[in-house]
């Protein structure tokens, strides 16, 4: 993973959101506060939503886009191979022509949704790369803090601890949430433009006449 | 273009398809452990995609390998049909 803003303050901020999570573990957080629905959404403590943004590899994710944008440009290759030859005539041709042709049909989807996937997974490098950014931003935010402060000083009550902690949990959360929640709308959009895959009818066989040139095609 | 010439040219299309399928079964879209449950709807819905796009592949191959066996065997027959028109026409 590159070190990008992200990933430098992940490190120097790892200890306030192990604290931060410890006292959330241990205290809780206030009745109704914001956090409470965050935690609920994630299935995450703070620290943890953290590290699961960061997980995603948004190198892979371009390497599989090009490699999507790969097949797609192959499904033209192969488009190319299943044309029909010219100059055949007569039930075998024909017959031989409509299966091309569905296969040229399955061959054109594939390609296509290829495209589809390939455009998905830029797309969420892209939004992943911006989405690093914000919550780097608000990692720079939490970590000067005077909730931050609440949580480093032993003398401070534990009620107070729990909001503070809840305070910090609340931001991270709702930033993790904001970039999981960017993720899955790209995916719910692209993965509508996918196209179904067409069904492919097997003819039945027709018997064969002996001594008749005929494969049934 | 001869029969032979297509039953070649439907065999790259299906070695092109099954290398493509080949690939979408050795990388995944995003490796890695999902952490928490919006992150795994992601990674989930994207690797669903994934195997569907590897299971048309699969089946397209399927399906020009099969017509390009039965060209291959019309060939054939072409071939023995001419053959035994030839040894009538040399009979004759």
């Amino acid at each position: 993973m590159a070190t990008d803003a992200l990933a430098r303050l992940r490190a120097a901020a790892g200890r306030l959101l192990a604290v931060v999570d410890e006292t959330l573990a241990r205290h809780g957080a206030p009745e109704h506060h914001p956090i409470w629905p965050l935690l609920r959404a994630a299935g995450l403590l703070p620290g943890d939503a953290v590290a699961g943004v960061e997980a995603l590899p948004l190198e892979v994710l371009r390497q599989r886009s090009a490699l999507m944008r790969a097949h797609h440009e192959r499904g033209s290759g192969v488009d190319d191979l299943l044309a029909a030859p010219s100059g055949w005539e007569g039930a075998a041709a024909d017959a031989a022509a409509a299966r091309l042709e569905s296969a040229r049909a399955g061959v054109g989807v594939l390609a296509a949704n290829a495209g589809v996937l390939a455009d998905l997974l830029a797309d969420l490098a892209a939004w992943g790369a911006e989405a690093r950014t914000r919550l780097a931003r608000t990692l720079a935010k939490v970590l000067t803090s005077a909730e931050a402060v609440d949580l480093t000083v032993e003398e401070v009550e534990p009620i107070a601890r729990a909001q503070a902690a809840a305070d910090i949990g609340a931001e991270v959360l709702a930033e993790a949430d904001r970039f999981w929640a960017g993720a899955q709308e790209i995916v719910r959009v692209r993965l509508a433009r996918l196209e179904s895959e067409p069904v492919v009818k097997r003819a039945a066989p027709e018997a064969t006449t002996p001594g008749r040139l005929a494969v049934e095609l | 273009m001869t029969i032979d010439d297509l039953a070649g040219r439907l065999g790259t299309a299906a070695d092109e398809v099954e290398g493509i399928r080949a690939e979408l079964e050795r990388e995944q879209p995003a490796p890695g452990a999902a952490a928490g449950l919006p992150s795994r709807e992601v990674l989930e819905q994207m690797t669903q995609a994934w195997i569907v796009q590897r299971e048309m592949a699969a089946r397209i191959v399927e399906q020009i390998r099969r017509l390009a066996g039965d060209v291959a065997q019309a060939a054939e027959n072409y071939r023995a049909a001419d053959s035994l028109d030839q040894g009538h026409s040399r009979g004759d």
